[in-house]
């Protein structure tokens, strides 16, 4: 799924959850007008005109009866519930004023004592007003923020495998990504013990502490409903603290493609190792067949002599150049034993075809990064937007590839930079060079002669045929692997391959 | 005449053991067999011989094997021919080699008598070679000696001209004619006329 589908989707799921959020409830209205009216001048307008309407609502009552402060009580509350405290105090002001002005009262007490007690009165209703205000208006905040956050969840589920377990590890919820991860609905899986669909899973180890169990850090089995088979990756987290009851969120991720990239790697890997033991062995038997042919044909070779002085010797040395001629039977019977086991173990240059240059180092990719940060060194690879299709046994290069890279690697360890670079370059119509360059020490001069030699080695624990085997393999591939001084400070390996030929146009 | 003696072998091997071993064995088979360490001594050092045979390691510092075949063969040609020995064997280098006109191609370790059978293939027939080569170079050493006039009776008289015709050719008289043959006969160390033709046929 792309980026820009996801948030399609989670905007389309908060539209959805939009209804939830409920429409404008009378206290919202309130709250708009007490915005309104709470605003400045507002306020002391409303205070005036509900003291000036109550006055005159009092006139109207006269003809039943006498009323002192109570019809003035809702020109206070009016400004209590929408309006300042100021606005409040101002209503309760003037309708004190409005009383000891309008009204004539038995005496200076009786006049005082009530109007106190209208103060009072008045006050308490504003505060109580007020507070109830301020609750209504943080409910509808937090009932707002609330939608919001649901519709969140929604989006998040909407996007990701998520599945919710009760504590007796049944499925109470399942996102919709993760029903199409085991190919099933909502419905059907509802319900349903999760252990059908991922074998021998269980709850339980998740109670515990679930970020930290290292079983939910590896993968586990999960079984589509289709009876196929996947590796499914779980993080998991109780939703209370009490982990014996709580509900399990699961997070699921699909590790097939990481799966199956990781065994091309691994695959990719062992075929690199097996040639590499096939090449070293047939390097190791062409130099001890080699060291061992010069001193079986030196001895063949004595042997003879000694024959001929013994045949100057007549009759009497016939015995011993017979057991001379049996020595040299032996000899020459080590010389096939070493020539039958070269045989068996060299390798035959296969025949070469047309491989891009690009995708064997691609596909190498993994293994190299893999031997980069052990030292810390950046391998970069460079090459001209030429036709990089050369002639190549494909896994025979990638192991000359991965041994120069590897040897450049080491090289630059100790150094302060650390860079290998593959430079691959077009020559001509036929020739293409490869170069493996690094930042380390660099080969010293003296010792160039000796570096393809099999057996010498500048490493502790090396054989000493990494080079050797690689030149043979550039060799098989018709070119000369030789060495010189990089740009780069260090050492740099290069050989030509043969370009493959243009490719017909269909 | 000189006295053409059996041919040389030299033995180009960077292996002491292997070098020293088929020198031995070499000689004890009566052969004239000489040693080198490397390409690099050999050509430091190339024998003036004009036929010999050559036994050549194929791996070895400085000038390898197959440098050697190519540089002997564009010096010396057929009449040193020349066998390679590798404990290193492989069909393409030996193919090549063939191609590039070595006699045989041994691989390490061999039985001693092929070689010494092969050498001594090769030794009878550039020995053939070396003594028509040896007559060649006698014949042309005393021509040499010959001043332009005297070589021209000389080609005359090989022609079968008689003293009168030469004078005739040359227009010189008779008798000056005979000093010449005389000068002639004398230079060329020919008993008669017939060892004089002969001589003449021998330049081939």
């Amino acid at each position: 799924m792309t980026a820009e589908e996801i948030r399609n989707q989670a905007v389309t799921s908060a539209d959805q959850a939009q209804p939830n959020i409920e429409p404008v409830s009378p206290w919202a209205r309130l709250a708009t007008m007490t915005s309104w009216s709470s605003r400045g001048w507002r306020g002391y307008a409303l205070a005036v005109v509900g003291v000036g309407l109550a006055l005159l609502g009092r006139l109207g009552l006269e003809a039943f009866g006498k009323f002192y402060y109570l019809p003035l009580i809702p020109a206070v509350m009016l400004p209590a519930l929408l309006a300042s405290r100021g606005a409040t105090a101002l209503a309760i002001v003037l309708s004190i004023a409005a009383n000891v002005v309008l009204v004539p009262r038995v005496s200076a007490v009786d006049a005082l004592s009530n109007a106190l007690l209208f103060a009072a009165v008045g006050l308490a209703i504003g505060e109580i007003a007020r507070a109830r205000r301020a609750f209504k208006t943080r409910s509808i905040e937090l009932r707002s923020q609330l939608n919001t956050k649901d519709a969140r969840i929604h989006a998040l589920l909407a996007s990701a495998p998520v599945v919710t377990l009760d504590a007796k590890s049944t499925i109470v919820t399942i996102s919709q990504p993760a029903c199409d991860l085991f190919r099933t609905t909502g419905d059907q899986a509802k319900g349903r013990g999760f252990h059908e669909f991922v074998e021998h899973f269980h709850v339980t180890p998740t109670r515990s502490s679930p970020s930290q169990d290292p079983a939910l850090g590896q993968y586990w089995m999960g079984r589509r409903t289709d009876g196929e088979v996947f590796p499914l990756g779980i993080q998991g987290a109780s939703v209370t603290q009490d982990p014996e009851t709580s509900d399990v969120v699961l997070a699921l991720t699909d590790l097939s493609l990481w799966h199956a990239s990781e065994l091309r790697n691994r695959d990719l890997g062992e075929q690199l190792n097996q040639v590499w033991r096939v090449n070293s062995l047939g390097q190791m038997a062409a130099i001890l067949a080699h060291e061992l042919n010069q001193p079986l044909t030196a001895a063949a070779g004595y042997l003879q002599a000694t024959q001929m002085d013994l045949g100057k010797a007549g009759v009497l040395a016939d015995s011993a150049s017979r057991t001379a001629e049996l020595a040299k039977g032996q000899i020459l019977r080590a010389g096939a034993i070493i020539r039958r086991a070269r045989e068996l173990l060299t390798v035959e240059a296969s025949a070469l075809q047309p491989e891009s240059l690009s995708s064997m180092l691609e596909d190498l990719g993994p293994i190299i990064q893999l031997l980069a940060p052990t030292v810390g060194a950046v391998v970069q690879t460079d090459l001209s937007d030429d036709d990089d299709r050369v002639m190549a046994d494909r896994i025979q290069l990638q192991q000359a590839l991965v041994n120069l890279v590897r040897n450049a690697v080491e090289a630059v360890a100790g150094s302060a930079r650390r860079e290998v670079r593959v430079v691959g370059r077009a020559l001509d119509e036929t020739l293409y060079q490869i170069r493996v360059e690094d930042t380390g020490p660099g080969v010293d001069p003296d010792q160039i002669g000796r570096l393809f030699q099999p057996l010498t080695t500048t490493k502790t624990d090396g054989m000493g045929l990494g080079l050797s085997v690689t030149r043979t393999i550039v060799e098989n591939h018709g070119g000369v692997l030789s060495v010189g001084r990089s740009d780069l400070g260090g050492a740099v390996f290069c050989f030509n391959l043969q370009r493959a030929p243009e490719q017909p146009c269909p | 005449m000189p006295v053409t003696t059996t041919p040389s072998v030299f033995v180009i091997e960077d292996d002491f053991a292997v070098r020293d071993s088929l020198v031995l064995l070499l000689r004890s088979e009566g052969l004239r067999a000489r040693g080198f360490a490397s390409g690099v001594e050999f050509f430091a050092n190339l024998p003036t011989d004009l036929v010999a045979c050559v036994v050549t390691d194929l791996r070895m510092p400085g000038i390898d094997g197959t440098e050697v075949v190519h540089r002997l063969r564009e010096l010396r040609g057929d009449a040193w021919p020349i066998i390679v020995i590798t404990g290193h064997a492989d069909v393409p280098s030996a193919v090549q080699l063939m191609k590039a006109g070595v006699a045989d191609f041994i691989e390490k370790p061999f039985e001693p008598q092929r070689l010494v059978e092969t050498l001594k293939g090769c030794l009878a027939r550039i020995q053939q070679v070396g003594r028509e080569m040896a007559v060649k170079a006698d014949i042309e050493q005393r021509l040499a000696l010959l001043t332009a006039r005297e070589r021209q009776v000389f080609d005359a008289l090989a022609a079968g001209m008689s003293n009168k015709e030469i004078g005739a050719q040359l227009e010189i008289s008779p008798r000056t004619v005979e000093i010449f043959r005389a000068k002639v006969m004398t230079k060329t160390e020919a008993a008669n006329l017939s060892a004089l033709v002969r001589m003449s046929l021998g330049l081939g």
